[in-house]
């Protein structure tokens, strides 16, 4: 991911959304590392497609730009594909895989 | 490129006139990437996947068909970087940002898969000819407009 200076904290692990229990395993979706896409324009595509608070997305963004992905969600087959197209609308690399 | 006014559902820039032609010049590049630059899985095919990367495929490449007609009309506009005491101004709502930050990023990461996916994206003037000149100072254009974007999203939200 393309470097960007912004001073960062990470959540507490425990506040992190616990995966949903469903009947199936559900698929997850995963967002990759690149060496393009700006590390804010991350952060704020996950804040604008999950809704999440900036320091969760940042959390995630940060998980792809050290460990090189990051799981974002699981959900089910048809919501995680929806997912993915947003993501991917965004022209970040995102995938899902079965659970 | 700088924010100049932001009253909660309009963001108002000022734009140099250098700053224009590059702007400009980079939208016209849209869409870089086609409809069949994504993956929708990396893992092995459960008999879902066939389908749904077809769907994805389709899915990107009317969205492209959709914002380049929507760019076109945008540019076409009387009040398209109008002009002001000697500067151009940008008036955009939330959602035209919103749509715009993608359309940059579409070129910006189209630029960089024409220059060959470099993993180390700071090329040196060397390695470049006529044609990928053109790839690298839009790539870093567009980087430079989403980064004002963003910042003008980020103060809005404070």
């Amino acid at each position: 991911m393309a470097e960007s200076a912004t001073p960062l904290v990470l959540p507490d692990q425990s506040q992190e959304q616990k995966p949903k229990e469903t009947q199936e395993p559900g698929y997850l979706v995963i967002c990759w590392n690149d060496p393009i896409n700006l590390m804010d324009f991350v952060t704020h595509v996950f804040q604008t497609v999950f809704g999440w608070q900036r320091q969760k997305a940042e959390y995630h963004m940060l998980q792809v730009h050290n460990q090189g992905k990051s799981v974002l969600v699981r959900e089910s087959f048809e919501k995680a594909e929806a997912y993915v197209h947003q993501l991917q609308g965004y022209t970040l690399h995102a995938t899902l895989e079965r659970a | 490129m700088e924010l100049f006014k932001a009253d909660g559902q309009n963001f108002i820039f000022r734009v140099g006139k250098r700053e224009k032609r590059l702007l400009e010049e980079v939208l016209q590049l849209y869409p870089m990437l086609s409809g069949s630059y994504g993956e929708i899985s990396s893992g092995p095919d459960d008999g879902k996947l066939g389908d749904a990367q077809k769907l994805l495929e389709q899915a990107l490449a009317e969205q492209h068909r959709a914002n380049r007609q929507e760019l076109e009309s945008l540019l076409r506009e009387p009040t398209w970087l109008k002009e002001k005491a000697g500067m151009h101004q940008l008036t955009l709502s939330l959602s035209r940002m919103e749509w715009l930050l993608q359309i940059l990023n579409n070129i910006r990461v189209g630029c960089w898969v024409a220059l060959g996916a470099p993993q180390d994206t700071a090329l040196h003037l060397k390695d470049l000819n006529e044609k990928t000149i053109r790839y690298f100072v839009s790539m870093e254009g567009t980087a430079y407009f989403q980064s004002v974007l963003l910042k003008a999203l980020q103060r809005a939200a404070l």
